[in-house]
C-alpha cells in the first residue's frame, strides 16, 4: 500500500496524525506530583493497626512489674526449708547450694549450714 | 637345713616389706580465672590402694578453717575415697589464679596408686560456675 502524499491532506489532519506518532507521556509532571502527595500522606499518618489505647501500655507495664517483683521475692527468701535442697537449681546438691543459703538465707543458724555442708561431702553408708 | 631356713626368712622379710604401707601427702591445686567462693572435689584411687588419713586446709586466708569432709570415715579408717569442699563469704580475700585448696594425707598399701581427682564445682560469690582446673601434686612420701 502506498503512503498517502501528505501534501494533499488538510493541515489539521496532518497535525493529528503527527501527534499520534509522538511518544505518549506515561508519567506526566502532574501524575508525579499526585503520587508523591499520596505517598507523603500515607507515611506521615500513624498506622491504625499499631495504635493502642493508653491504658493498654499501662496494663502491660503493671503486669511486667508484678512478675518481676514475684520473681525477686521468690529468689530472695531462703529459709531453713531450703536446707538439703538444690538451692541454685544446678541439678545437683553441692557446696554451691550451701554457699547460696549462707549468702542469702534468712535466720539459718551456722550449725545448720555446717550440717548441710557435711551432708554434701558424706561418703555414704559405711556399715 | 640352715640354707632352707635362711631362704624362708628372707622370703618372709621381703613379703613384709612389700606390704608395708607408705604415707603420701597430696596437694590439691586449683587454677581459676575468677575469685573462688566455693569449691568441691573428689579424690579416689583406681587401684584401691589408698586410705585417707588426714585433710588439711589450703593457703588462702579466705579458707583458713579446715574444709568439710567425712570426718567419721577418715577417723575409722574406711575412707578409700574422699569428697572435700568449702565455701567463704569473705569477698575481700577470695583467691583466684593458681592456689592450693587442700592437702590430703593418704596411706598407700598393697600396690601402686592411680589417683583420680575430680573437680566437682567452683563458683564465684554470687553462685556463677567458674571454669577452673584442679591438679594433684605429691609433696612428700614417707614409710
Amino acid at each position: 500500500m502506498t503512503e498517502p502524499d501528505t501534501n494533499d491532506l488538510p493541515p489539521e489532519l496532518i497535525r493529528a496524525l503527527k501527534a499520534r506518532e509522538l511518544p505518549t507521556d506515561v508519567i506526566t509532571a502532574r501524575v508525579d506530583r499526585e503520587v508523591a502527595a499520596l505517598a507523603a500522606e500515607h507515611f506521615a499518618a500513624p498506622s491504625r493497626r499499631r495504635q493502642r489505647p493508653a491504658w493498654f501500655a499501662a496494663a502491660a507495664a503493671a503486669i511486667v512489674a508484678v512478675v518481676i517483683v514475684l520473681q525477686l521475692d521468690q529468689s530472695a527468701v531462703l529459709t531453713r526449708d531450703d536446707l538439703y535442697t538444690d538451692v541454685d537449681g544446678s541439678g545437683q546438691i553441692d557446696i554451691a547450694d550451701v554457699l547460696a543459703l549462707a549468702r542469702d538465707g534468712q535466720d539459718i543458724p551456722a550449725e545448720d549450714l555446717d550440717a548441710f555442708a557435711a551432708s554434701v561431702v558424706a561418703l555414704g553408708d559405711r556399715s | 637345713m640352715r640354707v632352707i631356713l635362711g631362704i624362708a626368712m628372707l622370703t618372709l622379710a621381703s613379703l613384709a616389706a612389700a606390704a608395708e604401707p607408705r604415707f603420701v601427702a597430696l596437694d590439691v591445686i586449683i587454677d581459676a580465672a575468677e575469685p573462688v567462693a566455693a569449691w568441691q572435689f573428689e579424690l579416689s584411687d583406681r587401684n584401691r590402694t589408698m586410705t585417707v588419713v588426714g585433710v588439711e586446709n589450703g593457703d588462702s586466708p579466705a579458707f583458713m578453717d579446715a574444709p568439710y569432709y567425712d570426718r567419721d570415715a577418715v577417723a575409722d579408717g574406711s575412707a578409700d575415697r574422699i569428697v572435700v569442699a568449702d565455701f567463704s563469704l569473705d569477698a575481700d580475700r577470695l583467691p583466684s589464679g593458681r592456689f592450693r585448696i587442700a592437702t590430703i594425707h593418704v596411706m598407700v598399701e598393697d600396690g601402686e596408686p592411680d589417683f583420680a581427682l575430680k573437680l566437682i564445682n567452683t563458683t564465684t560469690r554470687d553462685g556463677r560456675r567458674i571454669d577452673a582446673t584442679a591438679t594433684l601434686q605429691m609433696t612428700k612420701e614417707r614409710t
